[in-house]
């Protein structure tokens, strides 16, 4: 099994350099190279957790505004597109915390175990899978986000989450079955992803409310 | 409930490709799915490879999100600026040692005037008085200086650079990418919107064999791209973003090498109206026109 996933922000001490020497041109230049070779994955990565253009550009701004001043902490390349990811994950959840609650507009979403088989589909329909996101309360949405996009596996993001493992288990499972049930070719589009979607054009994802076991 | 709800949290732990089978917690599935040998459950197994590809087609969809116009450009130009900022604590000091070269001593009118106690006798009144028009007075000095040096570095910002100077930097920029181990090898499809170099070299992108971005010793941000095939092959094009005027160089792809420059080395230089200053540095005997389109570009 692979344990040896990204370091965790903020302590990411444990990745390795992509060679600067330390001064100060040279690690702009190595802010450059990051710059250009990670931003589109993690633009896609921020859109995702948040549903939101300008507020995932936002995000992907301040990863590497924070990448600037640790740049020193991203020292192994190959490595440095994990610790974006957790720095640019870090960020998101920071700007929940300085959100206000949910408005009264919010809606509530049955996160239910899905029971029938997986659905046999070709490709994917990108709107449903949005909206089916933005319905996903955010602690589902980050758990199968760290899963689908940063490749993590189950005890990593318990590791980096701070949780048990039996909660991400359980949560990216629902969360899995959420989309599986969204997805299923013949699945009626309901209200409420029409809501998230109408949110999605507007701005951020909307709120949710979710009754969930865990 | 079937076997299937039971083993669907382990069904959904699995990564597309990874080897999360080999966890104990996973050890059930592994056995209805039939790893290591185990007898297997077939109805499991299906499931088990659904979810897989499942996994795979979210995924794919997932990535497929269009990154807005131009958000490279912005994100770098943000991060140059606040690379660029400097403290407080470094410029300061250096200006008011420009202004007032006594400022440097630790027994400064500062000290003074905060020692100075609240039953102050008037000879201490107006001598405290007086160091505060002094601190005033060094005050509006260092605001000055602040000012000038601010106007000196705009002025600076933007420079008219000669031949001669620009020669020699190709020919430090060619001698640093040369020894620098740190090279990106993917196509550079999305650096190459900002640096282009479709529209200049006779093999388009395709031509680059891996690339990277430095600064100049001017603050200017830089790709290297290396254009060189093979052993006795050695050609590095420098696209330059630069707010100053390169004197002398053309204003299209030029083949016509540099005149000054040492070492073996070609060096052609253009400058777009854009601001991209292209610096094409070839070892060796090939002529630029192997590396250049032939035809001049506006």
């Amino acid at each position: 099994m692979d344990q040896h996933g990204p370091p965790r922000f903020p302590a990411a001490d444990n990745v390795e350099s992509s060679g600067s020497s330390g001064q100060p041109g040279e690690a702009a230049a190595d802010l450059a190279a990051l710059v250009m070779a990670h931003h589109a994955a993690l633009y896609r990565y921020a859109y995702r957790l948040c549903g939101c253009s300008a507020e995932a550009e936002d995000l992907t701004q301040q990863a590497f505004l924070i990448a600037q001043r640790k740049l020193h902490q991203v020292r192994e390349k190959d490595r440095a597109s994990a610790w974006l990811f957790a720095v640019l994950r870090s960020c998101f959840l920071k700007s929940l915390r300085r959100q206000r609650p949910a408005s009264a507009a919010a809606i509530n979403v049955e996160v239910e175990q899905f029971a029938g088989p997986t659905p046999e589909v070709d490709e994917i329909d990108r709107e449903r899978l949005t909206a089916a996101l933005a319905e996903l309360p955010v602690e589902f949405r980050v758990v199968v986000l760290m899963f689908y996009f940063e490749e993590l596996s189950y005890q990593q993001i318990a590791q980096q989450l701070e949780i048990p493992i039996g909660t991400v288990m359980s949560r990216l499972s629902r969360a899995k079955g959420h989309l599986r049930k969204r997805l299923q070719p013949d699945e009626p589009v309901s209200p409420a992803v029409r809501v998230a979607a109408r949110a999605e054009q507007g701005g951020r994802m909307s709120s949710v409310t979710v009754r969930t076991g865990k | 409930m079937s076997r299937i709800e039971q083993l669907r949290e382990q069904i959904d732990a699995c990564r597309t490709g990874g080897d999360d089978l080999l966890s104990p917690d996973l050890a059930e599935l592994a056995q209805s799915i039939g790893e290591g040998g185990s007898p297997a459950d077939p109805a499991v197994g299906s499931e088990f490879d659904r979810s897989q590809r499942f996994d795979r087609a979210v995924v794919s969809a997932l990535q497929d999100v269009a990154v807005p116009a131009g958000m490279l450009e912005r994100l770098l130009a943000k991060t140059a600026a606040a690379a660029d900022r400097r403290p407080a604590g470094i410029l300061a000091p250096a200006v008011d040692a420009a202004v007032n070269p006594s400022a440097g001593a630790p027994t400064g009118d500062a000290a003074t005037v905060a020692a100075t106690p609240a039953t102050a006798t008037p000879a201490s009144a107006t001598s405290a008085m007086l160091s505060r028009r002094r601190m005033l007075a060094s005050a509006v000095a260092v605001a000055a200086g602040i000012v000038a040096v601010a106007f000196v570095l705009r002025s600076g910002s933007q420079q008219k650079i000669g031949l001669s100077q620009l020669a020699d930097d190709a020919q430090r920029w060619n001698s640093e990418a040369k020894s620098h181990p740190a090279w990106n090898q993917n196509r550079p499809d999305d650096v190459s919107k900002i640096f282009p170099v479709v529209p200049v070299l006779r093999g388009g992108s395709g031509a680059v064999v891996q690339w990277r971005t430095f600064r100049t010793a001017r603050g200017e941000t830089a790709i290297a791209y290396d254009l060189s095939s093979g052993p006795g092959d050695r050609a590095v094009l420098f696209v330059v973003k630069t707010p100053h005027r390169y004197i002398g160089v053309a204003s299209a792809p030029s083949l016509v090498p540099l005149p000054g420059t040492t070492g073996g080395l070609s060096v052609g230089a253009w400058q777009t109206s854009t601001g991209l200053l292209y610096v094409l540095v070839v070892e060796g005997r090939r002529p630029l026109s192997d590396y250049l389109r032939a035809a001049p570009l506006t």
